[in-house]
């Protein structure tokens, strides 16, 4: 090593200078200084190279940034996608760095379809190193764009909210302004856990959704209706499972839906829901004592309280005991139970079940009840068959569930609980009074006379409550203009959901032979829909006559003159 | 002399191997972005391909779908029955002739079983 140094040095650099050598110690001279500028230009070189190279490779990487600030999603029970991101490509430049403004104007004109010439000109004469040129660049226009390799023109990734399924829960997502902020529905009420880019898992289930939406549909055409509302209940956990409100829209044409559309029927839309709240004065009446199964009503004269009188649809000349007057819906039977319930007790138990204020749900769409201030004689017999108290379709599902189910009344949600979770429950009703009031529902459904019979889907133990009312317009009641409401619990025998239909205005048809009440219009509905989804939730058809089923329903009562022996269900 | 050469050894060993580190890590910090660069196009990808599968799994066309094409209707009550509820698939020797004669089809029987 030392030697072929010194060798070197002695070559380039000799000691003793010999003329005979000096023409060798020039060439290794030479030889020596090329490769030393070679190394010089070629490190330079690669310097450069590699410089073009960083700026290039650093600006690709960074288009992964945008992903961390990106919003939740909002998804289904089953994790199916309701609302999503999908991602889009921005094109903006900087003008600073753009060299041949006239160049730039006449390639990127033609292809952009919200600039001309002239705004280009303003644009990019703009002193500053941002403009945005395009928001939403197809990928055919980007690849073009690319290949013009324009000087100062830059693409990045953005995103758009997207709403995939269409109009299936229009009214429970909501929607998001331009800056993604929610201004509706869930987007709104759960915004900030969306921005901070959580998921929000729902507890509707799509599936059920779409098919509640779409039999309600079918009726609202059937019927020339101008509207209606749908609501599933899961009654053990109080999860809603469907909320449907018609007509609805396509959230990602949110800017194009007018007021009426946008209004949430099943949570903020305030009907009275006639004679459905009769089952809740039922089981009233049985938790406070006020009256007995077997007990029986004077119902054959109209009652007058103050100036009212209250008739009967279908009078009757005989008394009607308790689950009679379920069964023929009699609102002077009703009536007279509430006389003996009370009023303070019968407001008391409204208030219980939920029904004197605003529900709260997770979507910013829910109102307080119509209920009068002052709980008068009249106020509480008309209230017994649901007039003068105008609630969400949404709030007589939960009160529903309580007085047919396990007889608690529990905080229904939005958003999928799991089992730790502990939901505010209250202890409405007995489970005693709940099993005879789900017993009677399905009667009304079962029995011959009853006015429910259109809901009955075999095996699936249907029972419910059709309520007729007429829609108060301008201080009267419209005889014209119908709110035909079905409530029913299912299956009775082990009571699992709450499902509400109503249809706002339906016309009578000819093949309803004219009618357009609840049993008409709603209750085919409930029937259809119950078809399709017990499949879906895992509820199996049962044979009625079996001795197990017998024993879980309250049987011991007389309906017409006969026993209601479930053969004659 | 000795020690000049042994440290000039030294120092030359150090810096090649600080040179390699150096180049190691732009290597590794390239492969890295370029990774990091992949993650988010496939990001991407994932997110549209679930927009597009959302959008065309949305329940109005699938309805639509069934409708038009397989013209299915819901299942009967009748139709479902529970797996217990199934009698035990019997041996063909301890089968007698009268059993032989039975099948499903003879007695106009539609048996669908849901799990």
């Amino acid at each position: 090593m030392t030697m072929l140094l010194n060798k070197i040095k002695n070559l380039i650099l000799p000691t003793h200078p010999d003329p005979a050598q000096s023409l060798r110690v020039a060439e290794a001279r030479l030889v020596i200084g090329l490769f030393l500028a070679l190394a010089v230009f070629v490190s330079i070189g690669v310097r450069v190279v590699e410089l073009a190279d960083d700026g290039a490779s650093a600006r690709l990487a960074s288009k992964g940034i945008t992903e961390k600030t990106k919003r939740g999603r909002i998804l289904d029970r089953e994790g199916r996608l309701l609302a999503g991101n999908l991602p889009i490509t921005l094109l903006h430049a900087d003008p600073s760095e753009i060299m041949n403004l006239n160049d730039t104007i006449a390639k990127l004109a033609p292809l952009l379809k919200h600039h001309d010439k002239e705004s280009l000109q303003k644009l990019l004469t703009k002193k500053t190193r941002y403009v945005e040129l395009n928001s939403q660049l197809p990928p055919k226009l980007h690849s073009k764009i690319l290949h013009l390799g324009i000087p100062g023109v830059y693409f990045s990734n953005g995103a758009v909210r997207i709403y995939p399924r269409d109009n299936a829960a229009a009214h429970i997502l909501g929607h998001v302004d331009v800056d993604n902020n929610g201004i509706a529905g869930i987007e709104k009420s759960m915004n900030a856990t969306l921005t901070s880019g959580v998921d929000v898992t729902l507890s509707v289930d799509l599936g059920l959704q779409a098919v509640v939406r779409h039999e309600i549909q079918k009726q609202i055409s059937s019927f020339e209706a101008i509207g209606g509302a749908g609501v599933l209940l899961d009654i053990k956990s109080g999860e809603i499972l469907a909320m449907v409100s018609l007509p609805d829209f396509n959230p990602n044409k949110f800017s194009l839906v007018n007021d009426d559309v946008r209004f949430n029927r099943a949570a903020k839309g305030l009907y009275e829901m006639g004679s459905t709240f009769k089952v809740l004065n039922t089981a009233i009446a049985l938790e406070t004592g006020a009256a007995t199964t077997s007990q029986r009503f004077e119902v054959s004269k109209p009652l007058r309280v103050s100036r009212f009188t209250i008739t009967d649809y279908h009078p009757r000349k005989k008394p009607l005991n308790v689950p009679e007057i379920l069964v023929y819906s009699s609102n002077i039977g009703s009536a007279l139970m509430a006389e003996s319930i009370g009023a303070q007790t019968q407001r008391a138990y409204m208030e219980k079940l939920g029904l004197l204020s605003r529900l709260e749900l997770e979507i910013p769409e829910t109102s307080r009840p119509l209920s009068p201030k002052r709980w008068h004689r009249t106020t509480t017999v008309t209230v017994s068959y649901g007039h003068g108290i105008s609630v969400s379709p949404a709030h007589l599902a939960s009160a529903i569930a309580a007085a047919s189910g396990t007889g608690q009344w529990i905080q229904p949600t939005l958003l999928k609980r799991h089992i730790s979770d502990t939901p505010l429950r209250l202890r409405v009703f007995s489970s005693e009074t709940a099993r005879a009031v789900r017993s009677m529902m399905r009667l009304v459904v079962s029995h011959d006379d009853g006015t429910g019979n259109f809901a009955e889907a075999r095996g699936y133990m249907v029972g419910g409550k059709t309520g007729t009312s007429e829609k108060i317009q301008a201080g009267s009641y419209n005889k014209k203009a119908n709110i035909a409401t079905f409530v029913a619990t299912f299956p009775v025998h082990d009571p699992r959901y709450v499902l509400v239909v109503l249809v706002d205005e339906p016309k009578g048809q000819k093949h309803s032979y004219g009618y357009a009440t609840a049993g008409w219009v709603a209750a085919p509905a409930i029937r259809r829909i119950i078809q399709q989804i017990a499949p879906i939730l895992g509820v199996f058809p049962v044979d009625e006559t079996s001795p197990s089923i017998r024993q879980s329903l309250l049987l011991d009562f007389t309906i017409g003159d006969k026993e209601a022996t479930l053969v004659s269900y | 002399m000795r020690l000049i050469l042994l440290s000039a050894l030294i120092l030359s060993g150090l810096g090649t191997t600080l040179y390699q580190v150096k180049t190691s890590i732009d290597d590794r910090q390239r492969n890295l972005r370029n990774l990091k660069f992949q993650i988010s196009n496939t990001k991407r990808d994932i997110a549209v391909l679930e927009a597009e599968w959302a959008y065309i799994s949305r329940p109005d066309r699938i309805m639509k779908l069934s409708n038009d094409l397989l013209q299915m209707t819901p299942i009967g009550q009748d139709r479902i029955l529970e797996l217990d509820s199934i009698p035990m698939r019997i041996e063909l020797n301890e089968m007698d002739l009268e059993r032989a004669s039975f099948s499903p089809k003879k007695q106009g029987l539609d048996i669908r079983v849901k799990e």
